[in-house]
């Protein structure tokens, strides 16, 4: 079934997004990075315009919207630090930063919401499932209804992750080093720190996943492990019971 | 778990982020990818304690209705509803989730399977109901619930299966009253010689005695007029009800088997078989079944009380559902069926972490040659792959290298710059070096698919068929067995099987003739167990076997001599032009074809006319299944039974 009508969802994501495209434009603005704050504003203006479809499925600016936003979000964020770097001809004079203030909270806020508003609104338009490649045709519109729970879930998160990463960048460049430089070692620290956490996380919920295993999952489980630790010994046997086989009467 | 757009998302954040704190005063723009990435970790962890835990708490109770009521066994040709009430328990919720119910196979779903989609809570239970309709008799089985597990932004998918493994039964079609009666009214048929007639008093409607009247006789059997005439009370005397008793014997064995369920030979026994009982049932005569096959048989003895009638016909759907299973069944024709059945309704005993197959497994250990039956040429280039493949790369290396010092010769005869020489050859080096790496990985890139999708289900069906531990490996290295196995799992869900009718050295492999003994001896059992002229009712292909019938000729003439009746209905190919018809002609002219098809047609046209005539010799009757209506001459077949056995009444 096609939807002729845009959902109460649906608006309030949009909404959502063109004011975040909106913060977003005027805290660059602020910051004096001049025509370069309307590469984030295009590229996510062209993602919600672009909601055409081609053959059924959706068209791809649609779909790339985010991901490409953060990259355009950071060309302006990084162009002083590369041309001062590369002693480029300055083609804008804006100050490089190392303290963290206000803006970058409200950056970061209307970023990640423009990111996880259009996300879902993706999901709304189409499903949050992965096409299936064995279906051709028109992807149907999501029909679920959205709960209240997911909105305020939404505004949670929008408070809560950029206060954590504002707090998470101000406290690690404090702690001992190693005789590295500072931006080596917390680069470092970051990746270290998110896959350690990343792997605890995963071996816990492995762990409890496997304590709800029914009986037949285990035994499956054991069985591939015997089979992959003596495979060479197992696979002696069924090959000869194979060649034993072979010559034999089906009927029997 | 991570989609290609969750995959995307978190590469290009990584990378911004990585940028943003090797870079100096980057503050803004890490805070921002930090956040991103933080949100990220934040939505996976979710997920996965959804998928990973609170998806085990689903559970559903499936219910099959009709206008009635709730049912427990459906019947063909009509319609049902299925409700399906799924709930979760504990505290969690799932973020979203689409929950469909995977339709059986060998019913129909008029208006499909709705899918139901979004937040599943404790609080509030799920409710997916569909109409459906049973065209064929047999069994069907519903497995569960497919769930597809998903995070609002599209980052994660996971599948999962909750399993529900019911069966139903789908009884024949129901007759109406009076549908398969006589359709004559025999007259002036005189009792052959021989014929017992049970001269007992009783209850029955022919008149056999007038007595005197004796005190405590009730006054509806006296005989008014006659007592009138003779001036003193006389009583009348009447016959004992002469129940007839048929035996109805249905072929299960491969040969009827064969095609889709429902559409195939069994379908059509099976469905005359359930109309002569409800008929004789209707005429409260004495049905009994036997169902046999090449190995067994399964016997009731004739009764007819409703319960006994609601017993043969779960008898016999349980007899239409049977799959029919090949000596040599083709494994390569069977995988790809089986490991997609696997992949919808067992998608988590397919992980990596239940049942891993090493990658390079198929590279180094390819399954050898000498252990197959019959090996094919690709199968033994299959097995010395492990040899090929450093051929192929010192061939190839060599030949690059080559390629390389001509080029490296050609580019400096022609007075390139150094850096442009340099380009070219580092372009050329790479392109070698992919078409080093892709060459090998096309080659038996479907005999390597096919190894991994054996391996996984040599694992479920080992655990499954209690073979385990080291079914596994059996089972991945031994043809036959593996065939025997995937044969028995896909007949247990129902799934119909593709076969070859003929096996490798040419023979087919569906004549059955076990069955003949089987039946003899079943044949036997029912005369020496029998009354008074029963009617024995062979339902069963003869068709490929017209030379091996001397069991049951003797087993019948047994029958014969008792003065029992023996019909014989054997069931016809569909699609064949049934006996006295001729050929019709094909569409487009294809003379092969025609001819093809002319010769079976005479083939079972002189096997069915035969087989009548050595019948016929005997005093049976063999009509055709596909040929008018065979029930009702079965019918027919009991009535006149029933006359002849109560015969005019012999009054004094």
């Amino acid at each position: 079934m096609i939807r002729d009508h845009a959902t109460d969802g649906t608006r309030l994501y949009e909404t959502i997004c063109i004011v975040a495209l909106g913060a977003q434009f005027v805290l660059l603005l602020e910051r004096g990075f001049g025509s370069l704050t309307l590469l984030p504003l295009i590229i996510g203006a062209a993602g919600l315009l672009g909601r055409g479809r081609w053959h059924g499925q959706p068209l791809v600016l649609w779909r790339i919207a985010p991901p490409v936003l953060v990259i355009a979000i950071a060309v302006p964020l990084l162009l002083p630090t590369v041309s001062q770097l590369l002693n480029l001809p300055k083609a804008l004079d804006i100050p490089v930063r190392e303290a963290i203030g206000l803006q970058d909270l409200l950056l970061a806020v209307a970023v990640l919401a423009y990111i996880a508003a259009h996300y879902r609104l993706q999901g709304l338009e189409a499903t949050p499932l992965p096409a299936d490649p064995r279906q051709t045709g028109r992807t149907e519109a999501s029909q679920r209804p959205l709960p209240a729970s997911e909105m305020f879930s939404l505004a949670l998160e929008l408070l809560l992750w950029p206060v954590l990463a504002l707090l998470a960048w101000d406290l690690l460049p404090r702690w001992y080093d190693l005789g590295l430089d500072p931006t080596i070692w917390r680069t470092l620290l970051i990746l270290w720190l998110i896959g350690m956490g990343a792997l605890l996380a995963s071996s816990i919920l492995n762990y409890l996943g496997r304590r709800r295993m029914t009986r037949a999952e285990a035994e499956l489980m054991l069985q591939d492990i015997l089979w992959r630790e003596t495979r060479r010994e197992q696979r002696r046997i069924g090959r000869w019971s194979a060649w034993k086989n072979k010559n034999r009467d089906p009927l029997t | 778990m991570l989609t290609a757009r969750g995959w995307w998302f978190l590469l290009i954040t990584l990378t911004v982020l990585l940028a943003a704190s090797l870079l100096p005063g980057q503050t803004t723009l890490a805070v921002i990818t930090l956040a991103l990435l933080f949100w990220f970790l934040a939505e996976w962890l979710r997920f996965a304690i959804g998928a990973l835990l609170v998806a085990r708490q689903l559970s559903l109770v499936r219910e099959l209705h009709d206008a009635r009521g709730p049912v427990d066994s459906l019947w063909a040709g009509r319609q049902f509803q299925v409700m399906v009430r799924v709930r979760l328990r504990g505290l969690l919720r799932l973020v979203y989730a689409r929950i469909g119910d995977h339709a059986p196979y060998g019913i129909e779903t008029p208006e499909g399977i709705p899918e139901w989609e979004g937040e599943v809570t404790p609080e509030r239970p799920i409710h997916i109901t569909y109409p459906i309709a049973c065209p064929a008799t047999g069994l069907v089985r519903f497995e569960g619930l497919a769930v597809k597990l998903a995070d609002l932004q599209g980052f994660f998918y996971h599948a999962t299966f909750v399993p529900d493994g019911r069966i139903y039964r789908v009884l024949p079609v129901l007759e109406s009253a009076g549908s398969a009666t006589a359709t004559h009214k025999p007259h002036n048929l005189l009792p052959p010689p021989g014929v017992h007639r049970q001269r007992r008093p009783g209850g029955g409607g022919e008149l056999l005695d007038l007595r005197d009247y004796l005190p405590g006789d009730p006054p509806k059997l006296i005989a008014w007029k006659v007592s009138a005439r003779r001036d003193r009370l006389i009583t009348k005397e009447f016959e004992s009800e002469v129940p007839v008793r048929c035996t109805l014997f249905v072929d299960a064995s491969n040969s009827v088997r064969l095609g889709p369920p429902g559409q195939n030979a069994l379908a059509r026994l099976v469905e005359i078989g359930a109309r002569v009982a409800q008929s004789a049932a209707g005429n409260r005569d004495l049905v009994g079944l036997v169902v046999f096959d090449e190995q067994s048989l399964e016997q009731v003895r004739p009764a007819r009380s409703r319960r006994h009638l609601v017993d043969l016909l779960r008898r016999l759907a349980d007899a239409a559902a049977r799959a029919p299973a090949a000596p040599h069944a083709p494994v390569e024709r069977l995988l790809p069926l089986a490991y997609s059945f696997a992949q919808e309704v067992y998608p988590d005993w397919l992980r990596s972490d239940r049942n891993a197959f090493p990658f390079w497994l198929p590279w180094l250990s390819p399954p050898p040659a000498w252990a197959k039956r019959f090996p094919r040429p690709g199968d033994r280039l299959f097995a010395r792959f492990p040899l090929l493949l450093p051929a192929f790369f010192l061939l190839g290396v060599s030949l690059a290298g080559a390629i390389m010092l001509l080029l490296a010769r050609w580019l400096s005869r022609m007075h390139a710059r150094p850096e442009y020489i340099a380009g070219i050859m580092a372009l050329a080096a790479l392109a070698l070096l992919l078409v080093l790496i892709e060459v090998p990985r096309m080659l038996f890139r479907q005999r390597r698919r096919h190894y991994r999708w054996r391996k996984q289900l040599s694992a479920i069906l080992s655990v499954e068929h209690g073979l385990a531990p080291g079914g596994l490996s059996l089972l991945l290295e031994d043809d036959f067995l593996f065939a025997r196995h995937m044969q028995r799992w896909l007949a247990e869900h129902h799934l119909p099987v593709p076969l070859t009718l003929y096996d490798p050295e040419g023979h087919y492999q569906y004549a059955a003739a076990g069955k003949i003994d089987v039946l003899a001896q079943g044949l036997l059992r029912a005369v020496g167990k029998g009354r008074d002229n029963e009617l024995y009712v062979l339902l069963v292909d003869l068709l490929e076997l017209e030379d091996r019938l001397g069991p049951l000729l003797r087993a019948i003439k047994v029958a014969m001599a008792r003065h029992h009746q023996v019909l014989v209905v054997c069931p016809w190919p569909p699609g064949l032009p049934l006996p006295g018809q001729a050929v019709p002609p094909s569409a487009g002219f294809d003379p092969v074809q025609t001819m093809l098809q002319m010769a079976v047609t005479d083939r079972f046209h002189h096997a069915f006319h035969r087989l009548r005539r050595t019948l016929a010799r005997l005093g049976v009757l063999m009509i055709c299944a596909a040929e008018g209506e065979p029930a009702r001459l079965i019918v027919d077949k009991l009535d006149r039974l029933r006359s002849v056995r109560s015969g005019p009444a012999i009054k004094r």
